[in-house]
């Protein structure tokens, strides 16, 4: 083994303080734009910012709010018309899955 | 001077594709074949503490013979443990009876007392494989051999159902998902005949790939061979690693992975051919996560399959674009040999792996999401720290 090359621990050391690097949840938010389909209700600000390291089950609370419905209404979200997220994905990853753009519910 | 040799003349696009198509299969139905060893270990404390004291109390010759883990074990979430339930609730209580309850496991006892949890063999006491219970077995009466959770489990991070139907709409929105971040749009799912459509789910649930296979060959593109490159992007490429020449290859940098607003090229734009609509380097964009140990979040990131020299993008060269202090850049004057000579000096600090297997990093990710993606259509490598 080379003088250079680093040891065992010094690896698993760096590995943990990267690990630990990626644990951090980002604080940047995105905007997103909530658009009524079928009978859903129209809402006075379509435009809302959140947090990116929110998972999608936050936004779907934030819209049951905004709505003023119950839980037990049924409210079904989509993005951009085409698929309904799970509640445990990420606000940012669907973020990036419309690549930037304001990604529609 | 004499001219040099005419190259041979391609295949036909049919006996290319009649290829790839067998070729997809052979990686496909091993896939679905393919078993893996699993090691559940639970900690104490990691149970409601009712259910322990609960069984304590009611069960006279107590916790050693209750459950013979040892005290000290590591939970679930450990760094080593790199499968996860996905989008379902692991419902930790029906596990750890279901475990207990196998004749395997039950007269494990007798012999040591601090010996881990070991399920050997697919089969439960249920008839059904190990990870359909992990992924999929409804909170439902059981049958009388399994005992009752002595307490309810503990409530769900997200309120759903674990009903089977919910699991396959579920299901069906992650078929969706994949499909949207492959084209852009979902009409090859909602262009499917329902019969098809409900063949991946069926086939999931029989464990049937016959069946799941109507809707892969349908949706899942197919690992065509990567697209030549232009002989100008060949004079004018070092001789340097060819993954880090590649445009996605990144400057390491001390940020975690961050929400990107730019919109990358389309795969294709730096092609002067057209690639065929079926091939695996045609898609927008690949349907990849990225899971870390310690309970750390999925990583994932739009995946272009072909890099902008037109070369189809590698494993290492994602992997250094998403996490780069994971997998750095081996600084040029550093040698890189490790105390472990089997490991790769390109995962020096950390290892991806599917299925068990640590993937080579030269492995075209476009690969590796046309023939080893699961049955949802997504590509899921988990990654251990060295």
């Amino acid at each position: 083994m080379s003088q250079n090359s680093p040891t065992e621990s010094e690896r698993s050391a760096a590995a943990e303080e990267a690990l630990r690097a990626y644990k951090k949840l980002p604080d940047n938010k995105v905007v997103i734009r909530f658009k009524s389909v079928g009978s859903a209700p129209i809402m006075k600000q379509n435009f809302f910012k959140i947090t990116a390291s929110h998972k999608f089950q936050a936004v779907v609370q934030f819209l049951r709010k905004e709505l003023r419905w119950k839980p037990t209404d049924p409210l079904f979200t989509y993005i951009n018309s085409s698929f309904a997220p799970a509640p445990d994905d990420s606000v940012a990853a669907l973020f990036k899955v419309t690549r930037g753009n304001l990604f529609h519910t | 001077m004499n001219a040099p040799p005419p190259p041979p003349p391609p295949p036909t696009d049919t006996t290319t594709r009649a290829q790839s198509q067998s070729q997809a299969s052979v990686f496909r139905l091993l896939t679905w074949n393919a078993t893996i060893p699993v090691e559940i270990r639970l900690a104490r404390d990691s149970l409601p503490q009712e259910t322990t004291q609960q069984r304590g109390g009611d069960d006279g010759e107590h916790e050693e013979e209750e459950d013979g883990l040892p005290r000290d074990e590591q939970p679930v979430a450990d760094s080593s443990c790199w499968l996860r339930g996905r989008h379902w609730s692991l419902d930790m209580i029906q596990l750890w009876t279901i475990i207990n309850s196998h004749p395997v496991s039950s007269s494990r006892h007798q012999h040591h007392q601090h010996e881990p949890t070991q399920h050997r063999g697919t089969p439960s006491s249920t008839g059904s494989p190990l990870r359909l219970i992990l992924h999929l077995k409804p909170r439902q009466p059981q049958p009388a051999s399994i005992p009752p959770p002595a307490a309810p489990p503990p409530p769900p991070a997200t309120p759903l159902s674990n009903s089977i139907e919910t699991c396959r709409i579920a299901f069906i929105s992650l078929l969706k998902e994949a499909d949207y971040i492959r084209w852009g749009n979902t009409r090859r799912i909602t262009g499917l005949r329902r019969a098809d459509l409900e063949g991946a789910w069926e086939g999931v649930v029989d464990h049937n790939y016959e069946t799941h296979a109507r809707f892969t060959s349908k949706i899942v593109p197919l690992p065509l061979p990567a697209p030549p490159v232009p002989v100008a992007q060949q004079a004018g490429k070092g001789k340097g690693d060819s993954s880090s020449s590649s445009a996605t290859t990144p400057t390491p940098t001390p940020t975690p992975a961050k929400t990107t607003t730019t919109t990358p090229p389309h795969p294709a734009e730096n092609l002067g051919t057209a690639l065929p609509a079926e091939s695996c380097y045609a898609v927008r964009s690949i349907p990849l996560k990225l899971y870390l140990p310690d309970n750390a979040p999925e990583v994932q990131d739009i995946v272009n399959p072909l890099n902008a020299n037109g070369e189809p993008t590698t494993l290492i060269s994602f992997l250094r674009q998403a996490l780069p202090l994971l997998f750095p850049v081996p600084a040029p004057d550093r040698d890189t040999d490790t105390d472990d000579p089997t490991r790769d000096p390109a995962y020096a600090l950390a290892t991806p792996v599917l299925y068990g297997v640590v993937v080579p990093p030269e492995a075209a990710v476009a690969w590796l999401a046309a023939c080893v993606c699961a049955p949802d259509g997504w590509l899921r490598i988990g990654v251990v720290l060295a």
